[in-house]
């Protein structure tokens, strides 16, 4: 009986790619949701409106339900005309990270960027 | 022969493949903004379900509708609403309101009668609620000022009668109520949850545990940055509370002078001095935002005992851009822009 090696050069070999397809298979998904993170989402009166992939999207005007218009440049979100008081959406200026918020409460609209690569869980003001 | 040889090997390697993609399935946020109370409301909730998630997430913004029914002051119909438009009579009151009325009126009473749950008469003639910003006259303000006297508010557990023309105001203190009221509404719902960070109006209530972890990262707002930035990053551990009040919030000019909306009860004016903002963390949302106003109004040496009493931690930031903490708060604040100093 001649004795067998614990594990051979073919064992090792296909030990090897099925570790390197398992590594793929965890961290392939992370790669892609990490990249998809640059999504603003509108809300008005509490319901979403729309959801823009900054990414691949064009630059463009939005006109929202309520005439609020959004500009979306570079990957980046502002609201550039609201017809309230104060003005204060039009001053948030153009947000594009996970967390980032743009909010005219007179007219009950948020826009959010979602996604979970950010820095910071909430910001205390 | 050979592949027997293999089958070991590659079961168990196929095994400990099913076990990782298992792991890293984990848990699923799902997170929703509002307008909710006249500001905006974030709920951010984590769950191996997804469903959990979003039902909860949907529960938690229906809990602060609610609430504003209850203590809001400005909505037609809420309870605190009825009271105003109800002062010089006894109104009956549930023991929710109860509750929040004697809470904020005790935490309130370590000021010296600078703040009061009974403002709310000073605080509609600056415009402070509604944001139509003006400076009232010295005479109405001196009238006003006698009208947010808590000492002329009658309370008992289940009624309330305040003085003719008083008006109760809860404003300083309603989104940390609405923090509480969602973190008690997410304990009660723990057992299809795994954590949860809410935002009402930059007042952040979090619960439970998020990827694996049960620590939080709480950006503290920039008070000279854009309405995103922050200049320091606080971490807080489990069920906590945090709350922010600073003069760079709900501010006017008029006539070359700068206003801000934190009044002090003795002047009847916004408070002056070299404070830029306080945030507070607290064992309840109530407390921290009464406190972080409260130390914002005593400043900071005259809030140590009372910080001390509540057991809550307060980061003072000065116009100067220094920054000081309460003992104990160092290992777990970290200054990111570097403008910032720690005195």
């Amino acid at each position: 009986m001649n004795e067998r090696k614990l594990i051979t050069k073919k064992d090792f070999l296909i030990l090897l790619i099925l570790l390197i397809l398992l590594a793929a298979l965890v961290f392939i998904p992370r790669f892609l949701s990490r990249n998809s993170a640059c999504v603003a989402v509108v809300n008005v009166n509490s319901k979403e409106e729309l959801r823009i992939d900054l990414k691949n999207h064009r630059d463009e005007i939005i006109t929202l339900s309520n005439g609020m218009k959004l500009s979306v440049k570079n990957g980046k979100i502002a609201v550039i005309e609201s017809d309230c008081k104060d003005k204060l959406c039009e001053n948030f200026g153009y947000i594009s990270t996970p967390g980032q918020v743009i909010a005219c409460v007179p007219n009950a609209t948020i826009v959010s960027i979602v996604g979970s690569d950010k820095d910071i869980d909430a910001l205390s003001y | 022969m050979k592949l027997s040889k293999l089958i070991p090997t590659v079961s168990l390697i196929l095994l400990s493949c099913l076990w990782l993609s298992s792991c890293s399935k984990k848990e699923i946020s799902n997170t929703s903004s509002a307008v909710k109370m006249g500001t905006a409301v974030s709920v951010k909730t984590y769950s191996a379900d997804e469903k959990n998630a979003v039902v909860l997430r949907d529960g938690v913004l229906d809990e602060i509708g609610k609430l504003d029914m209850l203590i809001s002051k400005n909505q037609e119909n809420a309870e605190v609403y009825k009271i105003n438009q109800n002062s010089g009579n006894k109104n009956s009151i549930n023991s929710e309101l109860y509750t929040y009325i004697n809470k904020t009126k005790e935490v309130f009473s370590e000021s010296g009668g600078r703040l009061s749950v009974s403002s709310g008469a000073l605080t509609e003639a600056w415009g402070v609620d509604t944001d139509n910003f003006r400076v009232p006259t010295d005479d109405e303000i001196n009238a006003l000022i006698p009208m947010c006297d808590d000492g002329k508010v009658v309370l008992t557990e289940n009624s309330i009668q305040t003085a003719v023309g008083q008006k109760l105001n809860l404003g300083a203190v309603g989104k940390g109520i609405a923090c509480d009221k969602a973190v008690e509404y997410l304990k009660n719902h723990a057992d299809s949850i795994n954590g949860a960070v809410i935002s009402v109006g930059g007042s952040i209530g979090c619960f439970g545990t998020h990827d694996g972890k049960d620590t939080w990262t709480v950006g503290i707002r920039d008070p000279y940055g854009d309405e995103n930035s922050y200049f320091a990053k606080l971490t807080v551990k489990g069920i906590s509370f945090t709350s922010t009040s600073g003069s760079y919030e709900k501010k006017f000019t008029f006539d070359g002078k700068n206003y801000h909306h934190i009044l002090d009860l003795k002047t009847g004016y916004p408070v002056e001095n070299d404070l830029i903002s306080v945030t507070v963390t607290a064992n309840s949302g109530l407390e921290s935002d009464a406190l972080s106003t409260l130390c914002f109004v005593l400043g900071e040496k005259n809030s140590k005992d009372i910080l001390l009493k509540y057991n809550a931690y307060a980061i003072f930031v000065y116009k100067d851009k220094s920054v000081s903490l309460s003992d104990g708060l160092k290992d777990s604040f970290e200054i990111t822009n570097k403008e910032y100093t720690l005195i």
